[in-house]
């Protein structure tokens, strides 16, 4: 009766559960919503489902017939489709040789390109794109464009089970998308949409279920449910003690750390004009690809500043290098993007992840002191409510929550006053992310300028004392206080000119 | 771009483009040198130039094809060696298309030794073909401990036959084209830039790079042929520079190590400015040590000039992709056009 | 939580695998192949050829230390044959026929060594060019600058000093000096890499060039830094081998390239991340140079003896393998952490 039918899947990554006797059962024609925080499993069982992921035990049913784990293409013959949160294009590859990429058509032996454009501009027609060209390089594009050709991508293959996860986070316009969604579901198939964005869930789903470290907490009704009891059964704690509140009110002498004006980086950033105050905790809204990036990186030197001028505690500074940063003036210290990549030295340990702000310091004649080193990274580690315990250990094998309090240990090290927190609970365990909200609380109370960007909007609203909503580079909203709601932000994010007016009046 | 100097830019910012203008350049110097200075240009002249290259430019491409893929491969110079000096102790007088055919063959089969250590014994490639280098140098000496032996004439002539270098030069600029066109040529840029992604449409990864290294292990085994009609005799060491002008000629020609990019065309035109440039030297009448270092400098030149301005290139196009309006259904466009 | 301890113990098993358990294994190794080599040879093992294997493994050791640095971030010093010879030139050309001092002839050779290595730096980390075929033609370039120096001399004669110093016959307690010095350049290299500022932040260059760059490092700095270390071991091992071999040969330095190379592959340094170890790193040295001298002595031809080696070198990859086998195997289905 069910198309899909998941029992038992278990999933150990070292120390960490990711899944936990998850299942799930899905009927033809359903579109079913997952939701959960980051580390609930969610990814984790649609890697499976694609075969990308063989879990450690487990059983997945496509229509009565047991799918083979950890082959995508028995995934894909089964009729399993996704399109991936952390996109599964080939940045080198065309716009067409993307979407056709697994089945390329030959003509003796050669993929012509006008045969493949061709038949992708078909299907992009066919879907309702029609402002992409096939030629283009998909390293290229907006990041809007990829997430649709992701999409597309799925979508076209007219999946039996289609499964979506976070497609909307670029996404500016989502009827297009729940327009096909809802055509596939008339088709007979079944679908997984993973999501945190609760609003589109109610607008989209029929049913939903909830996860939470890595097992399956219970089912709700899109179409009838209260916001507080999915977030709370999600987190597994009350949405009211979720975020710390402000310890103080901030001085009204207090001073202003960052400031910056018409700063353009690029055509990514198109003047932005903000300003960060000692205490404070500025946000920054909108969808991804933005240019939240290049404002973040180029006040931390990390990117090339091309206008505009950047003001360090009301000095004019040129900031041509994140050392340079950490040096003007109180500090501008940068919590990056990707963890991965950018925050962690996965193949050391956290002792010396944290330490490296302070190497000077701890050597003589050249020589590190080893002990003053652990005492220093124990204090730090402990002031970011890291485990004692994974001090000695290689930060590539902790959890993502972890790793990334050992880079805020890390920052706060470095003692600059000004802190660009790049979306710092991204992939972070519920219980992490409230240590990570009680860091930046201490570390506005202690005086420090915080700008923080997130993509969880409630982030926003539950500790920033401004936000500003950047759309194409520039500001296009900007709120304080009370004005903060779930509703305004996600108003302006797409672009919405009335919205975006009417809070720019209030502003000016 | 459409303007003159766009145009110009866009050809020098490309490394293919780039490599043809820095042969064209010392091709110009050294054959308008040699007729200045009485010492002839006529066509054995090229011709000779050319079969030397020969070896070199497809060896290369071996390399490069690797590299593209995102992968290391030091074993060229093993399998030349090794070919070579089978070629020179026991097939002097096979059938020659026998001989090629078999050769490639077996530097297929090393390659594939090479692939399997790599790709299903999960080890560095640069370790496992370092190693394969050293026990396929120590195989020729083994079996050809001095130089000695003779290359099947027919092959001999063949290749300095009036043409037959030309000939082959184009018929691999033409496969080049097919290659890169095809899904297997495809699917090794993709490797090479973003293997998971291909791992997740559910295409057989380890196949396609298993196949690169088999592709590029016969064409050193083809190189060995071409090598050793070259030089008509079997020496074991006669190989050992192959090691590094291989990965030279691949450098000069605009293949970045990163993998996901590159260009045999421009390999090609690597190989033969390696080889213009002691021609280049010798005309100069630069001799000894100032021939080192000449070559060591040149080539220095060549990779640096590439570096920077791929460094300029990497700069300027993402933060210039500006945003688009799709609502309004205007197009997307990118910055610059694609270089595949 | 037991679970924390039981994880707790299994990571301190595995990085005293690494940094205590592999290197005994291999220096055990090495001594092993000398004891084995009795069924090639009749005059293995003997303390001669312990001394000859610790000497040489001495040179290899200097060589491979600065290579390990420059693997350890994702480059490879190709210049080494090139540097040796200039510096082996330098110093014999000066002494011999220029009739300079041994000192300064020292301090010309190192610092032409330290100079072209940082020109390297230079390259690789500001312009970015690949290191692979920058170290290739600057090794060129200096090889015929080597050549330049001697040119149309008669071979220079090595400097007496040297030449007593490092062929061996120089005696410490019995023990020719440059057996005594492996434990000299163990115990340095091992204080610079593993202890020193500048170690570490070779470590985190390795690991990650970009969370370095964005925690501050002057990244451009530390990278030339070490291309001009590896340019300086090579000068002083090329000052070492001018006094061991007697002669400033334009060859002497191209036999130890490969093997550095491989001395850090099979200590186990992952090339561009921060694994590696110097420990492992100069014990791998010592068991190849054991197994190059055991293959010597069989009297096996030449070619035999590389195809031996190859075959050792692959095996060693294999078997240490279980680290690099587990990362490469991660990174395929996506960890989520």
């Amino acid at each position: 009766m069910n198309v899909l039918e998941v029992s038992g899947l278990e999933k150990y990554y070292g120390d960490s559960v990711a899944l936990d006797n998850a299942g799930i059962s899905v009927g033809a024609g359903e579109i079913r919503a997952i939701v959960g925080e980051n580390g609930a499993g969610k990814s984790t069982m649609v890697k499976v489902l694609s075969g990308i992921v063989t879990p450690d035990s487990g059983e997945v049913k496509i229509d009565g017939s047991v799918l083979e784990l950890g082959v995508p293409k028995a995934s894909r013959s089964a009729g399993v489709f996704t399109a991936f949160q952390e996109l599964s294009l080939i940045p080198n590859l065309s716009v067409a040789e993307n979407l056709l990429i697994a089945e390329l058509p030959t003509r003796a032996g050669v993929v012509s390109r006008r045969a493949v454009q061709g038949k992708a501009a078909k299907i992009l027609r066919e879907w309702g794109v029609r402002d992409l060209d096939p030629g283009l390089m998909v390293g290229q594009l907006p990041l809007s464009a990829k997430q649709r050709l992701e999409l597309v991508r799925t979508l076209s293959q007219n999946p039996k089970i289609l499964i979506l996860d976070e497609p909307t986070a670029a996404l500016p316009d989502t009827d297009w998308l729940f327009r096909h969604v809802r055509a596939a579901r008339d088709n007979g198939a079944c679908v997984l949409y993973i999501s945190h964005k609760l609003a589109e869930i109610g607008q989209l789903c029929e049913s939903g279920t909830i996860m939470r470290n890595g097992k399956i907490v219970g089912d709700f009704s899109p179409t009838n449910f209260s916001h507080d009891e999915i977030i709370s059964a999600m987190i597994g704690r009350s949405i009211s003690m979720a975020f710390p509140p402000r310890v103080a009110p901030i001085p009204a002498d207090a001073p202003v750390l960052l400031k910056t004006t018409d700063l353009t980086v690029g055509n990514r950033v198109r003047g932005v004009t903000l300003q960060v105050r000692e205490g404070e905790i500025v946000g920054v809204a909108g969808l991804e690809g933005q240019g939240q990036r290049e404002l973040f990186y180029g006040l931390a030197g990390a990117s090339p500043v091309t206008g505009g001028i950047i003001e360090v505690a009301g000095t004019a500074t040129k900031i041509s290098n994140p050392r340079k940063a950490l040096k003007a003036g109180p500090g501008i210290a940068l919590v990056p993007e990707e963890r991965k990549r950018e925050g962690i030295f996965a193949d050391l340990t956290s002792v010396t992840n944290i330490s490296v702000p302070a190497l000077k310091k701890l050597s003589v004649a050249g020589i590190i002191r080893r002990g003053p080193e652990r005492k220093l990274a124990m204090e730090a580690g402990r002031d970011a409510h890291m485990p004692e315990e994974y001090l000695g250990r290689d930060v590539g094998r902790l959890s993502g929550g972890n790793q990334q309090k050992s880079v805020l240990a890390r920052t706060n090290l470095t003692g600059a006053k000004i802190l660009l927190m790049f979306d710092p609970t991204r992939g972070i365990d519920p219980s992490a992310k409230l240590e990570v909200y009680s860091t930046l609380r201490t570390s506005a109370a202690n005086g420090a300028a915080v700008l923080f960007y997130s993509t969880e909007i409630p982030e926003l609203v539950g500790l920033c004392d401004r936000v500003i909503v950047m759309y194409q580079g520039v500001a296009v909203a900007e709120f304080e206080g009370e004005q903060i709601t779930e509703d305004a932000i996600m108003q302006t994010a797409v672009g919405n000119a009335s919205s975006a007016t009417a809070a720019q009046g209030e502003k000016a | 771009m459409n303007t003159k100097f766009g145009r110009i830019r866009q050809i020098v910012t490309d490394g293919t483009g780039r490599a043809v203008i820095f042969w064209l350049i010392l091709m110009t110097i050294w054959l308008s040198l040699q007729s200045t200075q009485g010492m002839g240009v006529d066509a054995r002249l090229i011709q000779s130039y050319l079969v030397l290259a020969l070896p070199l430019i497809v060896a290369s491409i071996g390399v490069t094809l690797v590299i593209i893929m995102g992968q290391f491969d030091l074993s060229a110079a093993g399998v030349i060696a090794v070919v070579n000096v089978t070629i020179a102790s026991t097939l002097g007088s096979w059938n020659p298309l026998l001989v090629v055919v078999l050769m490639m063959a077996l530097g297929g089969f090393i390659g594939l030794v090479n692939g399997l250590f790599v790709i299903l014994g999960k080890l560095p490639a640069i370790a496992v073909t370092l190693a394969t280098l050293i026990i396929l140098q120590g195989l020729a000496i083994v079996i050809l401990p001095q130089p000695s032996g003779k290359v099947p004439p027919f092959l001999v002539d063949g290749v300095r036959a009036p043409f037959v270098a030309v000939g082959i030069i184009v018929v691999i600029i033409i496969a080049w084209m097919l290659f890169k066109r095809s899904r297997s040529g495809l699917y090794m840029f993709a490797i090479g830039a973003d293997p998971e992604a291909l791992h997740l449409s559910g295409l057989p990864v380890k196949k396609i790079q298993l196949k690169i290294f088999v592709i590029a292990g016969a064409l050193y085994g083809l190189a060995g042929v071409l090598m050793s009609a070259s030089l008509t005799s079997g020496d074991a060491n006669a190989a050992d520079s192959f090691l590094l002008t291989t990965f030279a000629a691949t450098a000069i020609g605009g293949t970045a190590f990163v993998g996901g990019r590159g260009s045999a065309v421009g390999t090609l035109f690597g190989a033969l400015t390696l080889l213009a440039i002691p021609k280049v030297l010798f005309v100069f009448g630069v001799s000894d040590w100032t021939q080192k270092v000449a070559f060591g400098l040149l080539v220095l030149l060549a990779v640096v000039a590439g570096a920077f301005s791929s460094l300029r290139k990497n700069r300027e196009s993402m933060l210039l992709a500006p945003y688009s309006t799709p609502t309004e259904g205007e197009p997307i466009t990118a910055t610059k056009g694609g270089n595949a | 939580m037991s679970d924390q301890s039981v994880i707790e113990a299994q990571q301190r098993r595995s990085s005293r695998m690494q940094t205590i358990y592999r290197p005994l294994i291999l220096a055990a190794l090495a001594l092993f192949v000398l004891v084995a080599g009795r069924l090639v040879s009749e005059s293995l093992p003997s303390w001669i050829a312990v001394q000859t294997v610790l000497s040489l493994g001495m040179f290899l050791a200097v060589i491979a230390f600065g290579q390990g640095l420059v693997m350890l971030t994702g480059g490879l010093d190709l210049s080494v044959p090139g540097v040796i010879a200039l510096s082996a030139s330098t110093v014999a050309v000066w002494v011999s026929f220029m009739d300079g001092s041994l000192f300064v002839g020292v301090l010309l050779a190192l610092g032409v060594s330290l100079l072209f290595g940082i020109v390297n730096g230079v390259l690789v980390s500001v312009l970015k060019a690949p290191a692979f075929i920058v170290t290739l033609a600057m090794g060129a370039v200096l090889e015929g600058f080597s050549l330049f120096i001697t040119y149309g001399r008669k071979s220079p004669e090595s400097p007496e000093l040297l030449v007593t110093l490092f062929s061996g016959s120089g005696k410490l307690f019995g023990i020719g000096i440059p057996a005594l010095l492996f434990f000299v350049v163990g115990i340095i290299g091992f204080i610079i890499q593993a202890r020193s500022r500048f170690g570490r932040n070779v470590y985190l260059l390795g690991s990650s060039l970009e969370a370095s760059r964005i925690a501050g490092q002057p990244v451009n700095f530390i990278q030339i830094s070490i291309y001009a270390v590896s340019g300086f071991g090579s000068g002083l091992a090329g000052l070492m081998l001018v006094g061991f071999s007697g002669n400033a040969q334009l060859s002497l330095g191209t036999e130890w390239l490969m093997p550095s190379i491989a001395a850090v592959l099979v200590g186990g340094t992952i090339i561009g991340s921060g694994r590696g170890f110097w420990q492992s790193t100069i014990t791998a040295g010592l068991m190849l140079t054991a197994i190059t001298i055991v293959i010597q002595s069989t009297g096996v031809s030449s070619g035999w003896k590389s195809v031996l080696y190859g075959v050792v070198v692959l095996v060693a990859l294999l078997s240490t393998r279980s680290d690099i086998g587990r990362r490469r195997r991660k990174k395929i289905s996506q960890d989520p952490l």
